[in-house]
């Protein structure tokens, strides 16, 4: 018989707190035991001499000690020592609203865009109701924190995208061209964003798309005014895939049954796109996604002339559009990964108002390279660099106009975890502009504590530059101009647990240079830019999310209070700009009926006007467009036909039929007036989807692919 | 000459040696899964899990104390009914049951379990996940039945998985409880390599078809008994 040892102890984490369920044994052997609840251990072994004492938990660095066994019995009490993971580590958030399917906590997530009342499938109807962002009226882009449409960028893959709404005229509301599906996560940043993007002042809407399919499958969609389908086939071998798909939309059929109040149709909405969809494993880690989407659309209306009522102007919207984005990203080695990416865009708008051609082309090509590196476990530092070759070409009757930005950009930003609970992101971001002819840097600075299991704080600082707009470079040989600039600061508290996020974030932002326009005494017809303008914005978020109180329910609450003055454009004097809203409310409620399959989802908003120009108020902005209510109605019945998932969708906007009053136009004299309002007040819309996915087996393990794109 | 009988005494002294460690795991590894059969709460059975990861780790080149930790921490994720810690449980379990797999190539009762894994998954959140692991799991199934026809477990799980998925979604009751019947049949006549090779899952296959229509079970119950 042999003589038997006792070896026993606590197991506690290094704040004295007992671990229980840790695996306590000695290396090689089947000696050991689990801790109890107390964190207390005790096995016997009938080894003897040097032994490995081993301690293992979920969430804990292994423990490792070596011991000589002699007779008798051994205590042994051990501290674990929390394991650094990035999951359980704080994250530097301030400004942004992570949605993706990796991270558990998302705010919103891609399958949220589509289910979201009122957001019609689009992504930034969907971000709409988050706080902050705020489309306006019929305008074009989406509007941040105060900021003007075009101080929001969208980034594909890192990749800058271009023109990323559709063509449309100033009565009808525009949205994105991008499906929600092509993307698996979104990062929709409200401000005080990674040096790695720039030129946009206020907001970068971040977009990575999906990696490797993991089936082939093919979908079908179809509406009254829209007929798609696609197919990705996925090779056997596992390391290719590409698809392509076609899409039609006519509006005939939908504005026949809802004729717009503001204008008449001569030609609906048209428009045809194709896309083109690539994958390539180019090792076992490395992964080349090529997308490409290539649409045309035409649409013609007859609206009032504002200026000579009751003559009407007979418009015409001709659009082409080509997208081309590659990317590829490969691990070189466990510290070192690599991203590069090109891509590549034409857009041209042609124009017609009674006969007048207006036109414009943009024609960019963007490359991209970025390194990351792991310095230590804590410590990683990224950078690259970018270049952009942007051809303005715009055209009213005669005259021309040309511009070619050369722009050249580097960044270097290092993310650093002082502990577990302390983290700090800091950048700098520095761009050359051939239209400006100047170089500004640019450093970001945003730290995050953890202050409780769920709970966080949240700092941000950053400067940001943005290459004045094609429409204000027409006197820029003349006077010289620079980059309008914006420096943001931001807080924020927010607590997260797995199915709550409460969220509150308030924020500064500085303008400075912004482009004002003054009439030029030799030329009536362009005024002249300058960097002579600025201003501010400042106000509060709230977000509440809520999966857990009510069963099969998901809610919603966002709020925006907004106080911004700026000077820009033609602009007098520093007044709240035509696209700030004081306040904006949104409510999201989506419930799941499990007995009938069915989601039913409604989205409330309330804006409290804006700001529109008068001439006959002395004070410039000084009328506010009465309150808006909307409230949108859908639901999704999922179902299978003939074997095939299939999701049948219903919405209707603006169900009370709440006026939509956007504002009031006058005429130049101030003595016409018209509304500024959707062109439908209620809308329905109602569409099949049917997705087939062909199994096959998945034989690799994709997941040693990772997205190091964070 | 005496270098061959060197030798020979040299592998005959590692097969004895080889023979003896086999002799303490297959004896190790036999009570472990009898003390099993009592375990009722979740930590229990991640207590087991740690047993068999210990065995695991001193043995290195079997796939079955591999194989149950990831069964018993797939099990106690279920039993824990707290959505936040599947995942972190899930991990672990999914990393042994990948070496299992390596040291023991297109197994039917390893892909059982990585069904079960994914299932656990959906769980942690089913709107964003229910499509595509849900597909994947029964991929799984599907591939563990044609490695292994005679796998009652692949037929079981299946058929828990169908019962309790509505029918618009390819699963149903009546499709359940035809598979969980399947299942029951092919218990009857399984057997198991050796005792310490997996032979789970009869006693839930009953409990399942008590949920049944009663005619269906009371027929099909009935027929191994009258034979």
């Amino acid at each position: 018989m042999q003589a038997q040892t006792t070896i026993s102890g606590m197991v506690t984490d290094t704040k004295k707190q007992p671990i229980p369920g840790a695996n306590i044994y000695l290396a090689g052997t089947y000696d050991g035991a689990s801790s109890n609840p107390d964190g207390s251990y005790s096995f016997t072994t009938t080894e003897t001499g040097q032994q490995v004492l081993t301690v293992s938990f979920v969430g804990y660095d292994s423990f490792t000690d070596t011991i000589v066994i002699t007779n008798g019995s051994l205590t042994i009490d051990i501290a674990l020592k929390e394991q650094f993971n990035e999951l359980n580590a704080v994250v530097v958030s301030a400004g942004a609203f992570e949605a993706s399917d990796e991270r558990k906590n998302a705010m919103l997530k891609p399958l949220d865009i589509v289910t979201t009342a009122g957001a019609d499938g689009d992504i930034y109807g969907a971000l709409e109701t988050l706080p902050g962002a705020s489309k306006v009226g019929n305008e074009d882009g989406l509007f941040v924190r105060g900021g003007s449409d075009y101080e929001t960028k969208t980034i594909i893959d890192g990749m800058v995208v271009n023109n990323p709404f559709y063509s449309t005229t100033p009565d009808i509301p525009s949205r994105g061209r991008f499906q929600p599906f092509l993307f698996k996560g979104t990062v929709f940043s409200t401000g005080g964003y990674s040096a790695e993007y720039g030129q946009a002042l206020s907001s970068a809407v971040i977009l990575n798309t999906e990696d490797m399919p993991e089936f082939s499958a093919s979908g079908v969609s179809l509406a009254p005014i829209f007929v798609g389908g696609f197919h990705t086939q996925k090779f056997k071998n596992q390391k290719t895939a590409i698809g392509g798909g076609i899409n039609y939309t006519n509006l005939r059929l939908f504005d026949n049954v809802f004729p717009p109040a503001t204008f008449d149709w001569i030609n609906s909405v048209e428009a045809g796109d194709a896309t083109l969809y690539f994958r390539q494993k180019t090792s076992k880690t490395g992964l080349l996604k090529v997308y490409g989407q290539f649409e045309t659309s035409n649409l013609a209306l007859r609206s009032p002339d504002i200026d000579s009522l009751p003559v009407t102007d007979d418009v015409f919207l001709g659009n082409r559009y080509q997208y081309v984005n590659a990317s590829w990203r490969e691990i070189l080695t466990k510290k070192w990964g690599v991203q590069a990416g090109l891509s590549y865009s034409n857009n041209t708008d042609d124009v017609t108002i009674d006969g007048f051609d207006v036109g414009k082309n943009d024609d960019a090509l963007m490359a991209k390279i970025r390194f990351n590196n792991e310095i230590t476990e804590k410590i990683s530092i990224h950078y690259g660099v970018e270049h952009q070759r942007i051809h303005y070409t715009q055209h009213a009757g005669d005259f021309r106009f040309q511009a070619e930005d050369n722009f050249t950009a580097g960044f270097a930003e290092s993310d650093i975890f002082i502990t577990n609970d302390i983290a700090g992101r800091i950048g700098v971001r520095t761009e050359y502009s051939s239209i400006v002819d100047e170089v500004n840097i640019a450093p970001r600075i945003s730290l995050a504590f953890k202050s409780g299991k769920n709970a966080q704080i949240n700092l941000a600082y950053g400067e940001f530059y943005q290459t004045p707009q094609p429409n204000y470079l027409y006197t820029i040989d003349t006077y010289p101009l620079t980059y309008e600039h914006a420096t943001h600061l931001i807080a924020n508290y927010q607590y997260v647990t797995n199915d709550r996020t409460f969220r509150v974030e308030g924020y500064y932002k500085l303008y400075s240079d912004l482009i004002t326009l003054s009439p030029d005494s030799l030329n009536p017809f362009v005024p002249v830019s300058a960097n002579l303008g600025g201003g501010y914005a400042r106000g509060i978020d709230f977000f509440f999310r809520d999966r857990k109180t009510i069963p099969y329910a998901d809610y919603w609450v966002s709020y925006s209070f907004l106080d911004t003055r700026r000077k820009f454009l033609d602009y007098p004097e520093e007044v709240t700009p035509t696209f700030a809203a004081q306040h904006i409310l949104s409510l999201v409620y989506k419930h799941y009926f499990a007995n009938i399959n069915t989601q039913v989802s409604g989205t409330y908003r309330f804006i409290s006007g804006w700001p529109y120009y008068n001439p006959n108020n002395p004070q410039f902005l000084g009328d506010v467009s009465p309150a808006l209510h909307n409230l949108a109605l859908s639901a999704s019945y999922l179902t299978s036909l003939w074997g095939n998932f299939t999701v049948v969708f219903l919405s209707w906007d603006n169900a009370p039929q709440f006026d939509q009053i956007y504002g009031y136009r006058y005429s130049a004299d101030g003595t016409n007036m018209l509304t500024n309002q959707a062109p439908v007040k209620s809308t329905i819309f109602f569409g099949v989807f049917v997705s087939i996915l062909y199994g096959q087996d998945r034989r690799e393990n994709d997941q040693d692919i990772d997205d190091s794109n964070r | 000459m005496k270098k061959i009988t060197l030798l020979v005494a040299l592998i005959v002294g590692l097969y004895g040696l080889e023979a003896q460690t086999v002799d303490k795991f297959t004896e190790t590894m036999t009570k472990t899964l009898k003390d099993m059969d009592t375990v009722k709460t979740a930590d229990g059975m991640m207590g087991f899990a740690n047993k068999f990861e210990r065995i695991a780790l001193a043995e290195k080149t079997q796939w079955l104390p591999f194989y149950y930790s990831a069964l018993c921490r797939t099990t106690a994720s279920y039993m824990y009914n707290d959505a936040t810690k599947y995942d972190a449980i899930l991990d672990v379990a999914e990393k042994h049951l990948n070496i299992a797999d390596s040291l023991s190539p297109t197994n039917s009762e390893i892909l059982v379990v990585k069904s079960m894994i994914l299932g656990g998954r959906i769980m942690v959140d089913p709107m964003s996940r229910g499509q595509l692991y849900g597909m994947q799991s029964m991929m799984m199934l599907q591939k563990a039945m044609t490695t292994d026809p005679t796998n009652p477990r692949a037929y079981y799980i299946m058929g828990q998985s169908l019962f309790y998925t509505p029918p618009q979604f390819g699963g149903g009751q009546e499709s359940g409880c035809a598979m969980t019947q399947t299942a029951k049949e092919l218990y009857a006549t399984f057997q198991p390599k050796s005792p310490i090779h997996p032979n789970w899952g009869e006693d839930q296959v009953d409990e399942l078809l008590k949920q049944c229509p009663s005619t269906s079970t009371d027929t099909e119950t009935k027929t191994p008994e009258n034979e």
